[in-house]
């Protein structure tokens, strides 16, 4: 009599398998979807479904925002911390790039200068603020010797005054004892620069009847046997009558700004070991002048 | 309706529910945890009776409803799962934790086995079996985690009040 009761469970669990099997095996094999039961769940479970699906999504639309505010703080923090790097490398490139500049005129300067120039880097100014003089890294034993002019892509620097072995001293051009021949770039009217002056540099000794305006650029005039011709000296920012009225003189502004200036190229005498004016190299400066004249700004700036 | 009957259907919806909705929004799970399995396990172990096989057939149907299997599958495995179940709690002494989070480990694995042997044989597309395997077994070791915490609370809703008070006998 309790046979089935005691065995219902099994034998309704083998029948409901292979109801389930044969299900699964006509689902499987057949191209149509057998599922008599899915749309009565589907219609009783939605209403929940829907507002569990409602509540879970705004607890995830706050997790969400909470993380992404997390994120987005670790995210500033980083992106502050990159631009920090980000401007150093900025500033360094900067850097690289004005000393390349620099570096490449003053290449094109030697190459222009007739004779073995030598670059050197400025790495120290006057030590007493009295004079204006600068100290050079290289000496004696680049090839640097007392006498040897100083240039840089802009005009004329200075002269060397002392060398050691390994640095060297130069008399800048603003120094009152500096003295240079120089030309009147358009005139080819000739002149003395001196230091000293509050504009930084004078042209005396020009003749009275010479042409010489504000505005005309002064340049090397080569004859005093230290710099090439035609470096440019600076430019005439103001007219001076002498004391005897024989000459007249001007006011330079020198073309190198001294405050700035780091690299230049100490350039061997145009005179050669015997004295005379050296022949002027294809291609330098001196053979430009030489061949015209006034000669262009262009060329004696690089 | 008798209140295991009322317990059971609201069991079975809140746990499709936690399968399909909680667990996906969150979103921090591999896998949801496989409740559905525990609700049979449980009634394996409990109600072996036609009433628990007819709801062990109808867990699985809801599963089936709501994935993307074929119609039968689950319920093929979730009645296995409660046949097995059913033959292991008859020779075990399954009022121990140990042994019913054992048994739910044994269910568990069954319906594992059951879902990736259909995979093997019957699926006509390619099986990327390195994800099924893993989510399978994420499956599996979610539900045998939250296992400690669910039949606790069946046990309070589902049992039989004279096994309780049995129980409570025993205790005493």
């Amino acid at each position: 009599m309790n046979w089935p009761r005691l065995h219902s469970g099994p034998l309704t669990t083998i029948v409901l398998l292979a109801v389930s099997l044969g299900l699964l095996v006509a689902n499987t094999r057949g191209p149509a979807r057998i599922d008599p039961l899915s749309f009565s769940l589907l219609e009783i479970v939605t209403p929940f479904a829907r507002a569990t699906a409602s509540v879970s999504q705004r607890i995830t639309a706050g997790w969400t925002a909470y993380i992404d505010l997390i994120g987005a703080r670790q995210e500033r923090d980083w992106l502050r911390l990159r631009l920090r790097q980000l401007e150093r490398e900025f500033d360094r490139h900067g850097a690289l790039r004005d000393e390349n500049q620099r570096l490449q005129a003053l290449l094109d300067l030697r190459e222009a200068v007739p004779g073995q120039a030598v670059a050197a880097r400025i790495t120290g100014a006057d030590a007493s603020g009295l004079f204006r003089t600068a100290t050079l890294g290289k000496g004696t034993a680049d090839g640097i010797i007392e006498g040897m002019g100083v240039i840089s892509p802009d005009g004329v620097v200075g002269r060397v005054i002392s060398a050691s072995l390994h640095a060297s001293r130069v008399l800048l051009l603003e120094d009152p004892s500096t003295g240079i021949e120089a030309l009147v770039q358009r005139s080819r009217a000739r002149g003395i620069v001196e230091g000293g002056s509050s504009a930084g540099c004078r042209l005396k000794f020009v003749r009275q009847r010479e042409d010489l305006v504000i505005g005309d650029v002064v340049v090397t005039s080569g004859r005093d046997g230290v710099f090439p011709r035609g470096l440019n000296i600076g430019t005439v920012t103001a007219l001076v009558e002498e004391e005897r009225g024989l000459f007249q003189g001007a006011e330079i502004s020198p073309a190198v700004d001294f405050a700035r200036l780091e690299d230049v190229l100490v350039v061997p005498s145009p005179l050669s070991e015997t004295g005379t004016p050296r022949a002027a190299e294809p291609g330098s400066l001196e053979d430009a002048a030489a061949e015209s004249e006034p000669i262009p700004e262009a060329e004696a700036r690089p | 309706m008798s209140r295991p009957l009322i317990a059971f259907s609201v069991g079975s919806i809140v746990a499709v529910l936690i399968q399909t909705s909680l667990a996906g929004h969150l979103g921090m799970l591999p896998a949801p945890p496989d409740i559905m399995t525990l609700l049979v396990v449980y009634l394996g172990l409990h109600h072996h009776t036609a009433g628990g096989a007819i709801g062990a057939f109808l867990l699985g149907y809801l599963l089936d409803t709501f994935s993307g299997s074929p119609p039968g599958l689950y319920c093929f495995a979730l009645l296995l799962v409660f046949g097995s179940v059913g033959l292991l709690a008859r020779r075990m002494w399954i009022e121990n934790p140990i042994t019913r989070l054992a048994i739910a480990a044994a269910g568990l694995s069954v319906k594992t086995l059951v879902v990736a042997t259909w995979f093997a044989v019957a699926a006509s597309a390619r099986v990327p079996w390195p994800v099924l395997l893993r989510t399978l077994a994420a499956e599996a070791l979610l539900g045998l985690l939250v296992a400690p915490f669910v039949f606790p609370l069946l046990d309070r809703y589902l049992r039989p009040a004279t096994r309780r008070g049995a129980r409570a006998a025993q205790r005493a």
